[in-house]
């Protein structure tokens, strides 16, 4: 038993601090329940992807996270302190921006950033730092009913910037952005992530936007989270289901050669064979064996689920159950 | 960090909200307006409205007096708590102003002296615009009186009353605009209330319906007695009724969900 506690405390010196903890989080409006026991770990430093698609409760949760929907005791933790008795303080350090930013049109960007300063209380010289940091020193006396999308986005979290919060919450950032403001937007969380140190919560119905700066992960549906784990993680677990194409000088012989051995083939479309494979070093033990065996390899292309397929099926709850319940598991350490 | 420093950060960056709004011209303009129209009447036709005996600057006041509370009041009130108010709907700022490290209540209450602070601005506004019109009419139409300037204080004093009078109303119209986005509903009240204390003026407990007060409060204008009574039944029941209201309010608001 001491033992057990020694190495427990042991244990907890060197785990990297979360920043976000819930404990079987639950919440309804009304009889619809719209979150059900969603657990998330969300460590420091991370840039934590929050996946799910439209309804799934995104921003519930993020609105609960704000302290703007009520919960009991001891189901959300932020900057490790209970929510429930420590909103301000948790507020004081933490930004947020949930979808589009509220800006008073009727004034500039400067006086946008100056009424939250005062409200913040952080010091003048900080309107002009974080005006920097998004790029909009040179609008920032334009009315920002002038401003574009992008702009008004870029200044949202500008806004959120003010006090320095060590956590920014981001809900659908890039939403209703063309192509280059998604660009600049995603550059700037990045930035803010590597140069800064902050810790994003970053809100998404959209994989592919998650992809690409995500350092961590959750997949949510319908209230229960369904994966949480680190990025590659994920991708070995799409991995694990996925199919091998290959081409040879002689396919037939391929063909018998590989059915003797056990590989699983599957029905052939065209041409081409289709093998099915569990990792990547059994595609090159293939290659091989085909290789020593007289054949020459034209080609071999895995046909990996990509991560939109694997999202969609992991919402639609038909991802293959075996493959992702291990991945599940070890992303929920 | 103190309650009041919250609530000075919050009401300082209320006062900055306030620029280039109309809610900030509509108080400094709608006292005017009502003031320049009767200068016309009273340079055209002051005559009629000053007789023998009369002071012009009692009569100049009570003719501003009469339109300022029963027909102006009612719909200003509705027209700057739901501007003010609208700042937030239009914007989508609750939610943002309620994610702030700031207590719910200093925002509530940094909005709510906004908006009082806005009726005294055109209160304040109403004197000076009063004082100048009478002094215009004294060059225009010297025949007139305006020379003795004498008995302005119990006009001061009878715009002071009416001010507190008025706390129940902008109490409920700012509730009404604070919880829904509607502009429709403020005006609607407004406009509801100007016809029913029109309608039951003469009604013996008229003095106990709040859009009423205003108008009950300096009735008795100009005789001094009545008038420096200020704390009169319906200052007070004002008072009450308009603290109450502003709590309950609160109550409300703080226990819904942001959405």
């Amino acid at each position: 038993m001491l033992f057990f506690v020694a190495t427990y405390a042991a244990y907890h010196k060197t785990m990297k601090p979360f920043i976000i903890e819930t404990h079987g989080l639950s919440y309804s409006f009304g009889k619809r329940q719209v979150l059900q026991n969603l657990e998330l770990r969300v460590p420091q430093g991370a840039i934590f992807g929050f996946l799910g698609p439209n309804g799934a409760g995104k921003s519930t949760t993020i609105r609960i996270l704000l302290g703007l929907l009520p919960v009991p005791k001891g189901q959300v933790r932020v900057h490790g302190h209970d929510l429930h008795n420590n909103r301000i303080e948790i507020l004081r350090r933490t930004g947020s921006l949930i979808e589009m930013p509220t800006l008073y049109r009727h004034l500039s960007g400067h006086d946008n950033l100056e009424m939250h300063r005062r409200m913040v209380q952080a010091p003048k010289s900080r309107i002009n730092e974080v005006l920097q940091i998004v790029g909009l020193t040179q609008d920032a006396y334009r009315k920002t009913k002038e401003y574009s999308l992008g702009m008004s986005q870029r200044l949202g979290i500008a806004l959120a910037l003010l006090a320095d919060p060590e956590l920014l919450i981001l809900d659908e950032p890039t939403n209703g952005l063309d192509p280059s403001g998604i660009r600049e937007v995603r550059e700037l969380i990045i930035r803010l992530n590597r140069e800064f140190g902050k810790t994003i919560f970053l809100s998404s119905h959209l994989l592919s936007e998650i992809e690409k700066c995500a350092t961590e992960l959750a997949i949510i549906d319908k209230g229960a989270t369904l994966y949480q784990g680190s990025l590659p993680q994920l991708y070995q677990g799409a991995f694990q289901s996925s199919v091998l194409q290959l081409e040879t000088s002689n396919d037939a012989i391929a063909r018998k050669l590989l059915t003797d051995h056990q590989y699983e083939l599957l029905p052939q479309q065209g041409d081409v064979l289709a093998v099915q494979v569990q990792d990547r070093q059994q595609v090159a033990r293939l290659n091989r064996f085909l290789i020593v065996n007289g054949l020459e390899v034209y080609r071999l292309s895995t046909h990996t689920h990509n991560l939109e397929e694997l999202f969609l099926n992991i919402t639609k709850g038909e991802a293959e159950p075996a493959a992702l319940q291990e991945t599940i598991l070890a992303g929920k350490v | 960090m103190s309650a009041l420093t919250y609530y000075r950060s919050s009401l300082s960056a209320e006062t900055l909200k306030l620029k280039n709004t109309f809610a900030l011209w509509l108080s400094i303009l709608a006292p005017c307006a009502l003031l320049s129209m009767n200068v016309l009447v009273f340079w055209s036709k002051g005559q009629h409205f000053v007789t023998e005996g009369v002071n012009p600057w009692h009569k100049f006041a009570m003719q501003n007096f009469s339109i300022y509370t029963i027909l102006l009041l009612p719909l200003f009130i509705a027209l700057l708590t739901s501007l003010t108010n609208g700042i937030e709907h239009k914007s989508n700022g609750w939610k943002h102003l309620y994610s702030l490290p700031l207590p719910k209540a200093t925002i509530y209450t940094a909005k709510a002296t906004t908006v009082l602070g806005l009726v005294l601005l055109s209160n304040v506004v109403f004197v000076v615009a009063y004082l100048a019109g009478g002094l215009f009419l004294l060059l225009v139409r010297p025949d007139l009186g305006f020379e003795s300037m004498e008995g302005l204080a119990v006009v001061f004093v009878a715009v002071l009353k009416l001010f507190l009078a008025t706390f129940v109303i902008i109490a409920l119209q700012f509730w009404l605009s604070i919880r829904w986005s509607s502009f429709a509903l403020s005006m609607g009240v407004g406009i509801v209330a100007i016809i029913t204390v029109m309608v039951a003026m003469r009604w013996e407990y008229i003095h106990y319906y709040p859009f009423a007060y205003p108008f009950m409060a300096i009735k008795g204008f100009p005789n001094e007695a009545e008038v420096y009574n200020l704390f009169s039944q319906e200052v007070l029941l004002s008072l009450g009724g308009g603290a109450l209201v502003f709590i309950l309010g609160y109550l409300d608001i703080s226990r819904r969900r942001i959405s």
